[in-house]
């Protein structure tokens, strides 16, 4: 089996141990000492996580980087650059080049081991589920027995560890749901138990309950400032440990009280700046002691350009530096829209009034005196992290807040619109239902006294033939035509009420089809006439052919009529493309029109003809139009006096 | 073989007037009378002749549809509840056809659905052939009369 991990570093010790520490911790690994090796390993095998030294005596561990990004088979590995603080340009490089984490040599190795974990974890994909047991850390057997036992009557799982070394594994393997520990344990005591904890991405939400000695006076303070969730003495009942233990449990299974990163448990990030290393070192000492994740920095500029990659949750800055000064460094921090809110302590040996003033007035969160006792540091830092924290969370809630008004907001107008939308639709139905009603009385009331004008009409003429003359025949034969013009047009007209409110159904139509029979019926209403009719096959277009074969019966009804005083008539339906588009087009070699008044061609009652040489209602080519129209399409005519027409639309049915 | 009659149901004086004009020409010959309202037509369909018999009722029902008040549809449905008329050849006569007049004349039950035209001629056509098929060409079922 290949190794997970990928080491390279030139330092034998640095290799060893980072193996030792890696291997301990469940992971199988390989070590390279320079970028040769490390090229070859990378090219034969295939690793989860790389651990890269940055400085190599043949190579540079950005550039091995680099190297393992390009190449699609090892771009998504995980890596972590490792280097001493003092080389601040090369982190910056390192994480701009695409590093996953940066740590700093001498670097702390329960704290590498979670950043690896964590990792790891990532490229997995999955977030192990955690197991119901409770870890106990106790040394002493008997109250880590009676402990067990009380927890296993009350129905828990329980997992016993005798150090916090043991503790720490089997937390890491198991994912406890809580931690119980000793407050005084032989090795690494409960306080740095649960620190380990924190700092461990996976583990660092899991409740812990330090239990502290009776007598202990500061018991409340030691357990959190260890960041335990809740401590119980030694001393008291079984059941307070008990009853602490669950309501722990409880507010860890409440949603909201799911902790991210930014919780107070996460492992914090500290800028400390100072143009002395003695200094620098010693504030890298103390805090690392804490728990936190410490990055130095030499000078303002340094500074500035860690913070321009890589954002931290509180600055210690020295006031006075060369170049850039802490005043100077201060105001710059606190310009920056993604920095402003970091918490700024700033630091000086020199304890006066002026100072203070100067420093607060460029925007530090906090003033330190060098000479102070490190409590003092400590119990500073803490609190500008706390309030950062609180600010946030704040933040956070607001705009949780907010964004749930929003939602909320945007619900309502949703709601509101589906609604309007509805109610829309139903007067539209309903509108439609009162014009298809009104359409029909008036085509029924319109009707009826043409009918009796017409019949009666007929009944004059048939039955006082005798009596009438042939003026007086001419003249109810004159009324008898102005019904029938006056019924065409009301037929028309219902019929283009219709095209509009009608029901589209679109599907592949053959217009072949529709333009063959609709020729058909005009043959058979019109059988002396001899007219030329080209109709290609299979002329398939998208629409609904109810639609269609009104507009076809207007325009091949209208080509039929104006070409009925020429001589070799003849009428062709085609398809062209013009830009890309299916163009269908009618044409006839008949009486034409003015180019001029192709505007209004489309126009209801408009006639370009007299009625004594065409008849018609004007409503025809209006009814085409709004056929057309319903597919989304367009319809133009070119034509010419006495030499013919041509009709164009196109149709664009989406559906 | 005795003249054949037929119930005009009809408010239209005009139409009424020029349907009777037109059964006058039409062969087989026949005796319209003419109800204004669906009531009308009742009380004709149940009269009794001179020797105390009741009538038989006629060989055609024509209705118009749009008849004012109940409208034919009601005049169809109480036509065809009734066993002396239910068998009765009903043609449903209009002034505009409707999709929906159309199918609601034939699901209550009439014989035929025709629309008035506007053109005299084509009117005079329709009734004609409406008059001549229902009776003439068609034959009634035995148990009628």
């Amino acid at each position: 089996m290949t190794a997970e991990i990928l080491i390279v570093d030139d330092s034998l010790t640095v290799r060893m141990a980072l193996m030792e520490i890696l291997e301990a911790a469940g992971f199988s690994c390989m070590a390279c000492q320079d970028g040769a090796s490390a090229r070859r390993a990378l090219a034969n095998g295939t690793f989860k996580l790389a651990v890269l030294d940055v400085l190599l005596p043949d190579d540079d561990g950005v550039e091995l980087l680099k190297l393992i990004r390009e190449n699609p088979r090892t771009a998504g590995m995980a890596v972590v650059l490792l280097s001493s603080e003092a080389e601040v340009r090369h982190r910056v490089r390192g994480l701009t080049a695409g590093a996953d984490d940066y740590v700093g040599k001498p670097y702390d190795s329960a704290y590498l081991v979670g950043r690896v974990r964590d990792h790891l974890r990532r490229l997995k994909g999955s977030v192990q589920e955690t197991s119901d047991a409770i870890l106990v850390i106790d040394d002493s057997p008997t109250f880590r027995n009676a402990l067990v036992e009380m927890l296993e009557e009350a129905g828990h799982k329980v997992l016993p560890a005798t150090s916090g070394e043991e503790g720490l594994r089997i937390a890491a393997d198991a994912r406890p749901a809580a931690v119980i520990v000793d407050g005084s344990l032989p090795g690494i005591d409960g306080p740095t138990v649960i620190r380990r904890i924190r700092l461990d991405a996976a583990l660092r939400q899991t409740p812990c309950l330090l239990l502290t000695g009776s007598d202990e006076g500061d018991a409340e303070l030691q357990a959190f400032d260890a960041g335990a969730d809740a401590f119980v003495r030694k001393g008291e009942e079984s059941d307070v440990i008990l009853a602490r233990l669950h309501a722990l449990l409880r507010s860890a299974g409440a949603p909201d009280s799911k902790r991210d990163t930014n919780s107070l448990q996460a492992p914090k990030r500290i800028l400390a700046v100072d143009d002395s290393p003695t200094y620098l070192n010693e504030l890298g000492e103390i805090l690392r002691g804490e728990g936190y994740e410490v990055q130095l920095a030499h000078s303002g500029a340094e500074a500035l350009l860690l913070l321009s990659v890589q954002p931290v949750d509180c600055v210690l800055l020295d006031l006075v530096m060369p170049g850039i000064d802490g005043v100077e460094t201060c105001r710059r921090i606190k310009a920056a829209p993604g920095l402003r809110d970091t918490p700024v302590v700033m630091l000086t040996a020199v304890e006066d009034r002026k100072a203070m003033i100067e420093a607060l007035s460029a925007g530090a969160d906090d003033y330190l005196s060098k000479s102070g006792e490190p409590d003092g540091l400590r119990a500073r830092v803490m609190a500008q992290i706390r309030r950062k924290q609180i600010q946030d969370e704040t933040r956070r809630i607001r705009e949780e807040l907010l964004r749930k008004e929003i939602e909320a907001a945007e619900e309502r107008a949703a709601r509101e619109t589906a609604e309007a939308r509805a109610a829309m639709a139903e007067e539209l139905e309903l509108k439609n239902q009162e014009l298809e009603a009104f359409s029909y009385s008036v085509a029924h009331d319109l009707r009826a006294p043409l009918r009796s004008i017409d019949g009666f009409g007929l009944a004059l003429l048939e039955d006082y033939a005798d009596i009438l003359d042939d003026a007086g025949r001419e003249f109810i034969t004159r009324i008898r035509d102005s019904t029938a013009h006056m019924g065409r047009l009301i037929e028309d007209l219902l019929k283009l009420s219709k095209v509009t409110r009608s029901e589209f159904v679109g599907r592949e139509v053959d217009l072949s089809f529709i333009a063959r029979a609709c020729l058909a019926r005009l043959r058979q209403a019109d059988p002396d006439r001899d007219v030329e009719v080209v109709i290609p096959d299979g002329l398939w277009v998208p629409g609904d052919s109810a639609l269609l074969e009104v507009a076809l019966e207007n325009l091949l009804g209208n080509a039929w009529k104006f070409t009925r005083k020429t001589p070799h008539a003849r009428i062709e339906l085609a398809s062209e493309t013009r830009d890309r588009q299916q163009v269908i087009v009618l044409r006839d070699n008949g009486a034409g029109f003015d180019m001029a008044h192709a505007g209004k061609l489309f126009n209801v009652f408009t006639r370009l003809h007299a009625a004594h040489d065409f008849e018609g209602t004007g409503i025809g080519l209006a009814t085409v139009l709004r056929v057309v129209r319903r597919h989304g399409g367009r319809i133009w005519a070119e034509g010419k006096v006495g030499e013919g027409a041509a009709f164009f639309f196109t149709l664009e049915t989406k559906s | 073989m005795s003249e054949k009659r037929i119930l005009l149901i009809e408010d239209d004086g005009a139409d009424a007037a020029l349907i009777l004009r037109v059964l006058d020409r039409c062969q087989p010959p026949s005796l319209a009378a003419v109800a204004r309202t669906g009531e009308e037509a009742f009380e004709l369909l149940s009269q009794f002749d001179d020797s105390g018999r009741r009538r038989p009722p006629p060989d055609l029902i024509l209705l118009d549809w749009n008849l004012p008040g109940q409208g034919g549809a009601s005049v169809l449905e109480k036509l065809r509840a009734e066993a002396r008329t239910r068998w009765l050849p009903v043609v449903v006569v209009t002034g505009a056809a409707s999709r929906s007049g159309h199918a609601d004349a034939y699901r209550l039950g009439a014989n035929s659905y025709v629309v008035k035209s506007t053109d005299a001629n084509e009117f005079a056509d329709t009734i004609e052939q409406v008059a001549r098929y229902w009776l003439g060409i068609n034959e009634p079922p035995p148990w009628v009369n």
